[in-house]
């Protein structure tokens, strides 16, 4: 494959790409950086795309992996805890330079203090609108178990959600 | 109201992860169209936020931001192999080449010192080979003894020499002469006219000393096939004492074998 048709494959995704990075990697530096290293990996196994339903289904599998890596290097804290939330700035989310209602700005923290991979399932659920078979693909995980893990990770949100609004009304 | 409780009860199967895509979409269409009851303003900011998410596009996209390592990788790729390669091709036909004319000038060397040395060689043995022919049969014993010298000068005789020196061994008159076709012929043993000649000679040779140097030559060939013709040797009245005792080592050694 030459490098222009393997550019004009991959380009009609990167905002998918780049969306599904930053709920991972929360800062777009970071989200840039991976996303060039995606880059590299699908070109070098482009032979492997034809296993994969999609060149977008192979893509996504390389952005969660290499995502994964790097949080892993950078020791994360999966729990929500509000008195770290309020001085929070270890991240810097475009997300935090928006007017937004508190509410919403409440509810973008919370999605971000989520553990990874109910950030990673929520993203491709709720956010990309993927199926629970194309997430399957994706993932590498069993449907019934994705489904559990969207499950545990909205009622987690809605939770720290209410406890923070709870908080917040003292 | 209907519709209210309509949106709880996909709410609650939402949270339980059993929602399809589609009942995912009227959820966020209910929720971004506003005007949201009290009691589901918690869910609004949900799925806000997820719009929010789902809405974002990569801004101050480039190529460069995406490819950069992939362009920087193939560049490294690119740089390092046409560099490699074309050296890589041009040490080899240069290589390929120093062979090819080594190998040329070896042959053409070779050819040249073989016809050259073969040729040399050639035409100096037929020189001494026509000189030994026709000095075999010269008329000065002396002459003959030369000629039988000679035969030493070939590794390898053909037929027309062998035959040469068998007449000198059956019939020249000079038994020094004789002695030294015998000793010529003790090289060619292998060939069976040499051995037949040889054995024959024993049978009619009458010299002492050319007896003896028959016998020894035949025995330390192993030619068994002379084994009656010793015996003969060794009842004969007119063999000499030292031939008698010589034929019958002989005997007894080639019989032991």
């Amino acid at each position: 494959m030459e490098l222009q048709a393997f550019k004009s494959k991959v380009l009609p995704i990167k905002d998918k790409l780049f969306r599904i990075a930053l709920n991972l990697m929360k800062s777009v530096e970071d989200t840039e950086d991976v996303l060039q290293d995606v880059m590299v990996k699908l070109w070098n196994n482009r032979s492997q795309w034809e296993e994969y339903r999609s060149v977008e289904a192979f893509a996504v599998t390389i952005t969660k992996n290499l995502c994964f890596d790097r949080l892993k290097t950078k020791k994360h804290k999966g729990h929500l805890d509000v008195q770290e939330m309020e001085i929070d700035s270890g991240f810097i989310s475009p997300y935090h330079k928006i007017e937004l209602d508190d509410s919403v700005k409440t509810m973008v923290r919370v999605f971000e203090h989520l553990p990874q991979q109910q950030r990673l399932l929520l993203t491709l659920r709720d956010i990309e609108g993927f199926s629970y078979e194309e997430i399957a693909e994706q993932t590498g995980l069993e449907i019934n178990n994705i489904r559990v893990g969207i499950s545990r990770a909205r009622k987690k949100a809605r939770e720290d959600y209410l406890r923070i609004e709870d908080y917040e009304q003292l | 109201m209907n519709n209210y409780k309509e949106i709880e009860r996909l709410i609650e199967k939402y949270f339980e992860g059993e929602t399809s895509t589609e009942e995912d979409k009227k959820l966020q269409e209910f929720f971004r169209a506003g005007d949201v009851p009290a009691n589901l303003q918690v869910h609004q900011a949900w799925f806000s936020q997820l719009k929010l998410r789902s809405e974002t596009t990569w801004d101050d996209f480039s190529e460069d931001k995406l490819f950069g390592k992939l362009d920087s990788q193939l560049r490294e790729e690119t740089k390092v192999i046409p560099i490699t390669k074309s050296t890589n091709y041009r040490a080899w036909f240069y290589r390929i080449a120093a062979a090819v004319a080594l190998i040329l000038v070896g042959f053409y060397a070779g050819d040249q010192l073989k016809n050259g040395d073969v040729e040399n060689v050639r035409a100096e043995l037929a020189e001494v080979k026509s000189m030994m022919l026709s000095q075999m049969s010269s008329s000065s014993p002396s002459g003959r003894l030369q000629a039988v010298n000679y035969s030493y000068r070939f590794s390898e005789v053909d037929d027309e020499t062998l035959d040469a020196l068998i007449t000198v061994l059956e019939t020249d008159s000079n038994m020094n002469v004789r002695l030294k076709a015998v000793e010529a012929l003790s090289r060619f043993v292998g060939d069976e006219r040499t051995k037949k000649a040889l054995i024959n000679a024993l049978g009619t040779e009458k010299e002492p000393m050319v007896q003896i140097a028959l016998i020894e030559v035949l025995v330390s060939n192993k030619v068994k096939s002379a084994v009656d013709d010793l015996e003969r040797i060794t009842q004969d009245k007119n063999s000499l004492k030292g031939v008698k005792d010589e034929a019958y080592m002989g005997m007894f050694k080639l019989k032991e074998l």
